[in-house]
């Protein structure tokens, strides 16, 4: 399904670079091409959505070096390497770094362009889920120092009263703090609030917050 | 040639054979004729006083008959008496010269003939008594019928000395005569003898020439062969270092093929989306699709021809090259190698040198080896610090190339070794590269050699002459 994503391309064989956009251009993408892995990365597109395209055997940084970089910046972009010696070491620790994945040339037009929709998919997932997830602590980090203790210890399965007694108030203060953070977290039910710090990896962190009370 | 130094042996000792032999022969005759002569001087010496005597005894003889003539023609006895004297005085002279012959004459006919001469002397002694008695008393018929008498018996006695003479003479001759035949005879054998002993000399001489020439032929046509071989084999080897050399950048083939062809792929699937999508397709955008296409092919195509060049098993052609250009080239063809080994290419390249008079393809061999081989040598070398130098540079009447490299460097001691046959340092090196890269280098007319670089790793020069000075 066409759409307008950015489709990152990097070799450094112009006729490659050309042929490339022009079929990621019919397919309906939007190709924008370089033919080095540094001037991909100076042109600061490593947090943008989309895919990439990258050539693995380049002069100056090769590809598996500029996935490797990409990692170390956190990108969530995926990586579509193209090789034209089929080197089964160098495609075993692509795929481990976690590339999208692996295809050799001469590439099949039609392999490709299903690599890059596929990719696609998995950047707008991933970017998703990372939208997801920053709102997620933005609403945490909205909550107060007691209501984020309250619901550590709710989390966990403690009854109102036993969370009161934990903490040293009474249990209807508890139910306060409890609907209040409740609201602000914007879940409905105990379980999809578990749900929720479960996706953000909070329970651990909420446990280890709850247990040092100084803590922010 | 151990089979030559026997002959040569076998000659010297033939010849020296011959020559002993001749010597022997010719000594052992002169000896031999010594001999003879010694024999015959011995003869000689035996008869020649004999026949003096002899000689001697006619000489008193004659004058005794003269003196007797003369005493009978004389009229008195005063007149008589100095040629009585005179014979007188003869006769114990004769006596003397007769006893010396008995001794001299032992035995045999010698012997016989003696006593016939001392019976005559004694007759004739008897007959001369005689006349002197007559002569005396003057009985002239009686003195003339005796003088006859003494006359018959002085020519008898005469004979006798004279058969002696002729008897010793003819020893003599006899001995002489058997002397010279046995001297032609010897003269003869020996020359027989020695022409037999040239003759065999020089058949000899003429088997063993011709034998030991026969084996230097067959040895020359066995060297002319072996070079042959030789040459041949040298062509097989430089091609199979060249095909080995095809193992290693098979790598490179695939890769730089694989870029047009991958190209042309990709253009060729856009087109067909492009067909796909529309109903009425745009011609302007597929004729750029296929101009595209078509000259990714060319490019494949170049590549081909080149890789083809390089591996041929053609001929030298020499021809005025461009040493940058074939840096360039070499450049390209490296290219994806370069990349693997994470090596970075400077190149120092001095503009407008003289051309250089070389076969393209062999010198593009050659630098390719001293490339991969320094690439071979940072193995060792971290990542980023792999960097390799070709530089050009004119020198007079010569243009030089270097490929320098900042590896480990080339032991002190192993600076003409790396140019042996079969050296190599390599795990699965053949070791022939730099050995068929000097060969290359010296047919081409020039001069490979490899230095240490001052700082890190090690420098492999190469000097050809320009093309106006070969020519």
């Amino acid at each position: 399904m066409p759409s307008s994503a950015d489709v990152f391309l990097v070799d450094d064989q112009p006729a490659i670079l050309k042929a490339l956009a022009r079929l990621l251009d019919m397919a309906g993408y939007r190709p924008v091409a370089f033919d080095s892995a540094q001037a991909f990365l100076d042109s600061a597109s490593a947090s943008a959505p989309g895919c990439l395209v990258l050539d693995l055997a380049m002069p100056a940084m090769s590809g598996l070096a500029l996935q490797q970089e990409l990692h170390a910046r956190a990108s969530v972009l995926p990586v579509i390497f193209l090789t034209g010696q089929g080197d089964l070491h160098a495609g075993i620790q692509a795929m481990k770094d976690g590339a999208a994945d692996f295809l050799t040339k001469p590439v099949d037009s039609a392999a490709l362009l299903a690599a890059v929709a596929a990719a696609l998919e998995r950047n707008r997932l991933a970017l998703r889920e990372r939208a997801e997830l920053q709102a997620i602590r933005e609403r945490l980090a909205s909550l107060t120092c007691r209501e984020r203790e309250v619901l550590a210890l709710v989390a966990e399965g403690k009854l109102n009263k036993q969370v009161a007694c934990a903490l040293g108030t009474a249990e209807h203060t508890i139910k306060i703090h409890r609907g209040r953070a409740m609201a602000k977290m914007q879940v409905g039910s105990l379980a999809e609030l578990v749900r929720l710090m479960d996706r953000c990896d909070l329970l651990s962190d909420a446990a280890r917050a709850a247990q040092s009370p100084h803590r922010t | 040639m151990f089979g030559t130094t026997t002959i040569v042996t076998r000659l010297k000792l033939g010849f020296a054979a011959v020559l002993v032999l001749l010597l022997a022969v010719s000594a052992a005759s002169l000896a031999r004729l010594a001999d003879m002569n010694d024999g015959v001087q011995a003869i000689v010496d035996t008869y020649h006083p004999q026949i003096v005597l002899a000689n001697e005894a006619m000489k008193l003889t004659i004058d005794n008959g003269r003196q007797l003539r003369s005493m009978l023609l004389a009229n008195s006895e005063t007149e008589r008496e100095p040629f009585r004297a005179a014979v007188q005085a003869n006769l114990p002279r004769i006596a003397t010269a007769l006893e010396a012959m008995d001794r001299m004459a032992p035995t045999g006919e010698s012997r016989r003939l003696y006593q016939e001469i001392t019976e005559k002397q004694r007759q004739l002694a008897g007959k001369y008594a005689r006349l002197n008695e007559l002569a005396r008393g003057e009985r002239q018929p009686a003195i003339t019928f005796l003088l006859t008498e003494f006359y018959t018996a002085n020519n008898a006695y005469w004979a006798a000395l004279e058969a002696m003479a002729d008897y010793q003479a003819g020893q003599v001759a006899i001995a002489s005569q058997s002397t010279h035949t046995a001297f032609l005879e010897t003269r003869r054998l020996i020359l027989a003898l020695a022409v037999e002993a040239i003759a065999a000399g020089l058949l000899i001489a003429y088997r063993i020439v011709n034998t030991v020439a026969q084996r230097l032929a067959r040895q020359e046509n066995r060297a002319a062969q072996a070079e042959q071989d030789a040459a041949q084999k040298r062509k097989e080897v430089t091609h199979l270092a060249r095909v080995a050399m095809l193992g290693e950048l098979s790598g490179a083939m695939a890769h730089e093929l694989n870029q047009p062809l991958t190209a042309m792929l990709i253009n060729a699937g856009a087109a067909q989306l492009f067909l796909s999508q529309r109903a009425d397709p745009s011609l302007d955008v597929l004729r750029d699709i296929m101009q595209d296409i078509v000259e990714e092919d060319r490019r494949a195509g170049d590549i081909i021809k080149h890789l083809r060049g390089l591996f041929g098993k053609s001929d030298i052609v020499r021809q005025p090259l461009a040493v940058n250009d074939l840096v360039f080239d070499v450049a390209r063809v490296l290219r994806n190698d370069l990349i693997n080994h994470s090596v970075t290419l400077h190149t120092d390249l001095t503009p407008d040198l003289p051309a250089v008079l070389a076969d393209r393809v062999q010198l593009q061999q050659v630098l390719i080896n001293l490339v991969l081989n320094a690439c071979d040598a940072m193995d060792g070398t971290a990542a980023q610090e792999r960097e390799i130098t070709v530089r050009t540079a004119g020198a007079g009447n010569t243009v030089l190339m270097t490929v320098s490299d900042c590896g480990s460097g080339i032991e002190p001691g192993d600076m003409e070794k790396i140019f042996d046959s079969f050296y190599t340092t390599k795990e699965r090196g053949m070791g022939l590269g730099l050995s068929i890269c000097r060969s290359i280098v010296g047919a081409n007319g020039g001069r490979l050699w490899a230095e240490n670089n001052p700082g890190r790793g090690a420098s492999f020069h190469f000097s050809l002459q320009n093309h106006a000075v070969q020519r």
